[in-house]
């Protein structure tokens, strides 16, 4: 098992973290609790949320960016974390790409949101679900990180494993 | 009562038979030794990785992979190949997000094991298992250069108590390493027992590593250059670089914006790994691997419950007396079944028992090695749920190869009846 | 027990595939308490008919009542209970489990009948009663807990007869038991069957090649003449 293991951890500290780019269809969020807080940054190639990526070009790309936007709002609809936990949406900031600069032109636009819940019992709070795949079926994945008093990790999720638990 | 018959009657024939049924149990046993041990390993690396970063929200290094700097900085095994400066360490430590941060120095070894540089910081916010900080057993922290504070194992295996003497060499590895046999360090600690790899690093002051390496260049002392000890010390020993940083956050939301925030750092190349989040990686990458590995195992048991049906089947056909005189005695046909099935279950059980007991036995012989190579603390108690869903996956595999044999003997009680064909 | 042990009429029977009968027996009566002596060579249908009685085979047609029960209208598993309930069998040779003890042999009727267990042990417990039938029949209790392949022939068939006899069933079926012993044992070993049987109130039949040892049987008959099948030449 010796030589095996190390080959391959060695092998593999160059892909770990080269997991960092933009992939089409592949989403990222990060998972954080601190005390009652629950943090939720989720970044979302634009490409999966509404199909193209470009700066939109007619007013049926607008209305889609639009849709988009006010899908990723909210929250609850979008994300369920564990029910006994009681946690509430507290805020939601959502930073569309092309804002304020239509001309420029992206190779890659991601939407950036942030959301942060409030948890009236957070020893309860051990998952947060997510709809995602549901609302954007563009997106086939979803690689999520955690911080939480039980540790971190990663999970990969996708419409059949749509659960982060921890 | 009539199965409590039946399983007697098995025990007693299968028993009459050992001389046959022992090499078939001995496979079964050492197929579930095997599938059991993988599972064991695969669990316990994991159980193990994960104790021995408890409380670190980031470590921080040279930008070289996330592995290789989680496998030297958190389990001082691999050689840290890069350096990052005193400076970096200081603006990462002076971040208004960062609570703590722990300067970590490797590179020397002290016969065979790896030696820290450090500063007192890192007993009191180092945390391993389930959060829980490091305790001395005896002594106190080094608080001078050429202080030592060793782990358990050390003060075991080399008997290091406290006073005791280490000349410490350059280099991680075998012991034909240059030594800093000038400059000789006492023990002025002995840690209590963690399960991970701290019981086997010696622990030393950041100004002591400055101090050893004052006379060395390029990993070689310099020639007609020696820095006596008590001089060493006059220098100004704040170190240059260092190998790693282990940071604990004000808040734990901030880790993965202190991460993005050390990844861009300016001044120099540098990488923060969660490391939580990159042994979660890093299992995921290495599923393949395991699948594989207890695929493989599985085989195996597959192929010794095989070897369990053949020489069941094979010994069947000299049975068929002992089959017909059980049916004079009323035994239907279903309990001849019975019979052959209870036989084959036995035999799994006890093979699968054997196969634990080895497995347990195995454990408790390699337990020292593991550790040496790789830090793994394997579990030698009784089987986690994992394995006893496992073992109940091998006995109910048993239970349904030996229906084969167990068919045999039911038609072959229909056929025969008193009076078997011989 | 009311009317006979074994009462057969028109009974016939033919192995699948064959197309000639094996066993054809126009009639068969067998008294309960009686002790008959079967002869007849071997291919004459003996153990079929064997098997008939024990409800280990069905006949194609024709009457077949032992004890007064019609075996062929019981469910297999019932007959397997039944056979337990009231037959005792000895075969010629390896009538034994050879790697339990003697006694345990004795018993083993008991695992699969509750009545010829609670029957065995009215008057004393299971291993007292097998040890009184082991001591009727003569074999050494320094034999009783030794492994039943380390006795001789002789004593392995002492064992079987102890077994057969334990629990009293009404219905003794002896396929050859003498068939493997010396000379002088044989008839030594069937008077103490014929006593044994005769103390316990069980019908025999006594199935064997050797007309010889017929001399202390109640009743004495031969294959070839009940079965036709076997007359016309089979």
């Amino acid at each position: 098992m010796k030589i095996p293991t190390l080959a391959l951890l060695l092998a593999l500290s160059f892909n770990v973290h080269a997991a960092g780019g933009h992939n089409h269809g592949v989403g990222k969020l990060d998972v954080s609790v601190d005390g009652e807080q629950l943090t939720l940054e989720l970044e979302l190639p634009l490409d999966s949320a509404v199909g193209f990526e470009r700066t939109p070009k007619n007013d049926k790309e607008r209305a889609a960016l639009a849709d988009a936007e006010r899908l990723l709002k909210d929250a609850a609809a979008l994300f369920v974390p564990t029910p006994a936990a009681a946690c509430t949406i507290d805020s939601v900031a959502v930073e569309m790409p092309h804002a304020g600069k239509p001309s420029e032109s992206h190779e890659h636009a991601d939407i950036d949101v942030r959301y942060v819940f409030r948890c009236a019992n957070p020893a309860m709070l051990k998952s947060v679900e997510t709809a995602l795949f549901k609302h954007f079926k563009r997106l086939y994945r979803i690689e999520a990180r955690r911080a939480t008093p039980a540790g971190q990790g990663s999970a990969r999720l996708s419409a059949k494993q749509a659960v982060m638990t921890w | 009562m009539r199965t409590r018959a039946i399983l007697r009657i098995a025990r007693l024939s299968a028993f009459s038979r050992r001389s046959t049924l022992v090499l078939t149990l001995a496979a079964i046993a050492l197929a579930t030794a095997l599938l059991i041990g993988v599972e064991r390993i695969r669990h316990d690396t994991r159980q193990s990785f994960v104790q021995s970063v408890s409380g670190v929200d980031l470590v921080v290094g040279p930008r070289t992979g996330a592995v290789q700097l989680m496998l030297y900085a958190v389990f001082r095994t691999g050689s840290a190949t890069h350096t990052l400066r005193w400076s970096s360490y200081r603006a990462l430590a002076d971040h208004p997000a960062v609570a703590w941060a722990v300067p970590l120095s490797l590179g020397d070894s002290y016969r065979g094991f790896p030696v820290l540089g450090t500063t007192p910081d890192y007993f009191a916010h180092f945390r391993y298992g389930d959060k829980r900080p490091l305790a001395l057993r005896a002594g106190r922290v080094f608080e001078r250069p050429f202080e030592a504070v060793v782990g358990s194992e050390i003060a075991k295996r080399l008997g290091q108590t406290i006073d005791s003497r280490l000349v410490l060499s350059h280099g991680a590895g075998n012991d034909l390493l240059p030594e800093h046999g000038d400059k000789p360090f006492t023990v002025v600690g002995v840690l209590a027992p963690t399960g991970t790899p701290v019981d086997r690093t010696v622990h030393v002051s950041l100004e002591s590593i400055t101090a050893l390496h004052l006379d060395w260049a390029g990993g070689a002392p310099l020639p007609g250059v020696n820095i006596p000890p008590e001089l060493a010390t006059k220098f100004d020993l704040t170190p240059q670089e260092i190998t790693a940083v282990l940071v604990g956050l004000k808040q734990r939301s901030d880790a993965f914006r202190m991460q993005r925030f050390v990844n861009a750092f300016r001044d120099e190349a540098l990488m923060a790994v969660l490391p939580g989040v990159a042994l979660d990686e890093l299992w995921d990458t290495l599923d393949i691997f395991e699948r594989a590995l207890r695929g493989i195992s599985v085989l195996v048991v597959l192929v010794s419950l095989a070897g369990l049906v053949a020489t069941l089947l094979a010994g069947l056909n000299e049975r068929r007396r002992e089959l017909a005189i059980l049916r004079s005695l009323g035994a239907s046909p279903l309990d001849l079944f019975l019979l052959l099935a209870c036989e084959g279950l036995l035999i799994t059980a006890a093979g699968a028992a054997a196969g634990l007991l080895l497995v347990t036995d195995a454990a408790w012989w390699l337990h020292d090695a593991l550790r040496s190579a790789f830090g793994v603390e394997l579990s030698t108690l009784l089987p986690s749920p994992d394995e006893a869903w496992l073992l109940a996956a091998i006995l109910s595999t048993g239970l349904l190869a030996s229906a084969i044999p167990a068919f045999r003997a039911w038609r072959m009680a229909l056929a025969d009846g008193l009076t078997p064909r011989q | 027990m009311p009317g006979h042990a074994i009462e057969i009429t028109d009974l016939a029977f033919h192995w699948p595939g064959h197309a000639v009968p094996c066993l054809d027996i126009p009639r068969l009566v067998v008294a309960a308490g009686e002790r008959l002596f079967l002869h007849g060579p071997s291919g004459s249908g003996k153990s079929t008919l064997l098997n008939l009685i024990g409800g280990v085979l069905r006949p194609d047609c024709g009457r077949l009542r032992v004890l007064g029960h019609d075996l062929s209208a019981l469910a297999p598993h019932a007959r397997d209970r039944w056979r337990a309930d009231h037959l005792g069998f000895i075969f010629q040779q390896f009538n034994l489990l050879p790697w339990m003890s003697a006694l345990d042999n004795v018993t083993l009727p008991c695992t699969f009948s509750p009545r010829r267990a609670a029957e065995a042990t009215r008057n004393a417990s299971l291993d007292d009663e097998a040890g009184r039938l082991l001591t009727r029949l003569g074999l050494p209790e320094s034999h009783w807990r030794q492994p039943a392949r380390r006795l001789s022939v002789g004593q392995q068939q002492r064992v079987a007869a102890a077994r057969a006899l334990l629990g009293r069933p009404e219905l003794i079926v002896a396929d050859e038991p003498t068939s493997a012993l010396d000379a002088e044992l044989q008839q030594a070993f069937i008077d103490l069957l014929l006593q044994e049987t005769a103390a316990s109130g069980s019908a025999l039949v006594f199935v064997s090649h050797d007309r010889r040892l017929a001399a202390h049987f109640d009743r004495c008959t031969g294959m070839t003449e009940i079965n036709r099948a076997a007359a016309h030449g089979g």
